[in-house]
């Protein structure tokens, strides 16, 4: 009986102390701050439609942190800048799109629990009368902490930082399925004369002046006169908005370019290729014309660039006339000595 | 390239969920079906996911003794496997002001008075009062060189437009950008609580 009394006791103090450790735990956890990880898939929405019609696209959030969150759905219109949407402060979205959510609308919050995965639907409903044209728009997911509140906190200076993903949707609307996207070259650096002994670079942008955005569909075919055989690499075939430019990137194959270091902020690796937006054709020795060709376009509207770039030996030149010329330099100076000996030597 | 398909599969709710196989029609049924659906990045990865980390939510800069700097921080974490990259933008709700007495303090402008949205500059003298940030790590912009040039956070109460400060033009798996928020005041500041929220907009290029 005694015995049991003490194991009580023992007990007791044993669960004093797991709720006191537990809530030490959980006060230390709180005191950490919750943490944001959202996943959002897919990562980019392309839709051609005709107006009238309806489009109904889903959208899959995964809570990933440690902690419920917030999510506000909300639509921005945005501009280009090199590939990259810019968001004006202006900028008006569409009112042709909602959610098909019956639990969900644009601009109200719902709550996303730790590790819960939802959908978020996309409706997009134009209606028969509307503009035939381009619509750029972004489907925001904004998230803060579900948990954190800024009452009651003793501190004099704080904040909170919200996450949100943005999400990209390019929406043409039109009636016929041809696209009217037209990409033409600007800004090639291309050198002229180049040293046989070093790679040469080929540098483009590509710009839209069609009414409609349009993959960067296109190549670059590089033929020496001598030695090596044709080569052709693929442009990258990113989305270029209507009346916007970009910078190209062609693929190659990471064999081509092993003694160029890789340009991890410019260049995309998958498997072996990777994507560069200044392309560099290295050979050991280059001579003579090397004819190049970028192509831009479809069969329908396509943009066309030739040029000649003549490869020359302009070090092993250059090393031929100084062993040349030291005998000579070498002739006139020993001469020049003599010359200047006195006479009555 | 990827294989795209006409929208079909499971649809079902309780608030509803679509298997996400929503896709390009053939060519020619165009003028039938009146849409052409297309997602992710087929020619690298399909419907790849996109993930935005934050390592708090709550930035609490603590009591802040006058001509102190004090400092916090958040790191910022994003994966994506999409070929175009992603960019990073950040700005506030407004500059932190006191929600009772609506008094404000305003976003610093460095050592050299510079310094904005836009422009970064040293900020090494906490007698240069006011509220900032720098941001060092993976595809940070070269403008904060280094974490040692401060700026402002675009405010978006001004309808001053959000700002880079991270970016990478390729598939960008587990890249880290850490913010540092620097605040200084003067004695002649009110006292109270100030708060403001820093947005973070993390998206992928096209």
């Amino acid at each position: 009986m005694k015995l049991l009394k003490q194991h009580r006791t023992k007990l007791l103090i044993f669960g004093v102390l797991c709720v006191l450790g537990t809530a030490v735990l959980q006060k230390a956890h709180a005191q950490s701050g919750p943490k944001y990880s959202l996943t959002v898939s897919p990562t980019l929405v392309e839709i051609r439609m005709k107006p009238g019609k309806q489009v109904i696209k889903a959208f899959t959030l995964t809570n990933n942190g440690s902690s419920d969150l917030e999510i506000t759905p909300s639509i921005r219109s945005f501009t280009d800048k090199d590939g990259m949407p810019m968001y004006l402060p202006d900028s008006s979205p569409p009112s042709f799109v909602s959610l098909f959510n019956t639990d969900k609308k644009l601009n109200e919050p719902f709550i996303l629990k730790q590790k819960q995965i939802d959908q978020v639907i996309l409706q997009i409903t134009p209606s028969e009368t509307l503009q035939e044209r381009d619509y750029y728009f972004s489907l925001f997911f904004s998230g803060r902490s579900a948990a954190s509140s800024q009452s009651g906190e003793q501190t004099m200076y704080s904040g909170q930082a919200e996450g949100q993903i943005a999400i990209q949707v390019l929406l043409t609307i039109a009636n016929t399925a041809d696209n009217k996207g037209k990409l033409v070259f600007e800004n090639i650096r291309l050198p002229k004369l180049i040293d046989s002994f070093f790679p040469f670079p080929f540098q483009a942008e590509a710009r839209n002046i069609g009414t409609e955005y349009s993959p960067i569909q296109g190549s670059l075919t590089i033929k020496p006169k001598f030695f090596y055989p044709e080569e052709s690499h693929d442009f990258l075939p990113e989305n270029i908005l209507a009346g916007s430019t970009r910078p190209i990137r062609i693929m190659q194959n990471t064999d081509s370019t092993q003694n160029t270091p890789p340009d991890t902020a410019n260049s995309t690796s998958s498997g072996e290729k990777r994507a560069d937006r200044i392309f560099q054709y290295k050979k050991p020795f280059l001579f003579g014309p090397v004819s190049v060709t970028a192509k831009i376009g479809d069969a329908a509207n396509s943009d066309t660039y030739e040029q000649t770039v003549v490869a020359v030996p302009f070090v092993l030149i250059g090393i031929l006339v100084l062993l040349a010329g030291i005998p000579i330099l070498y002739r006139r100076y020993t001469q020049s000595l003599i010359t200047r000996l006195p006479k009555s030597a | 390239m990827g294989n795209f398909n006409i929208t079909s599969g499971e649809k079902n709710s309780t608030n509803f969920h679509l298997t996400d196989t929503a896709g390009q029609i053939a060519p020619g049924q165009y003028g039938e079906a009146g849409y052409i659906v297309k997602s992710g990045f087929q020619y690298i990865y399909a419907d790849s996911d996109f993930t935005f980390t934050l390592s708090n939510t709550s930035l609490a800069l603590g009591l802040v003794t006058p001509g102190v700097f004090s400092q916090g921080q958040t790191s910022l974490g994003v994966t994506t496997h999409s070929a175009s990259g992603y960019i990073v933008y950040a700005q506030e709700e407004h500059p932190l002001k006191n929600p009772v007495s609506a008094s404000v303090i305003p976003d610093t402008t460095c050592d050299t008075s510079t310094c904005s949205e836009t422009t970064a500059a040293a900020w090494g003298t906490a007698s240069n009062t006011g509220f900032g940030f720098t941001a060092t790590g993976n595809d940070v912009l070269a403008a904060f060189a280094g974490g040692t040039a401060f700026k402002q956070f675009a405010d978006a109460s001004l309808s001053e437009a959000p700002q880079a400060i991270m970016q990478n033009t390729g598939t960008a798996l587990g890249r880290i950008g850490t913010v540092t928020y620097q605040l200084s005041v003067d004695g002649s500041q009110a006292a109270g609580n100030y708060e403001t929220v820093i947005k973070y907009i993390a998206t992928p290029g096209y």
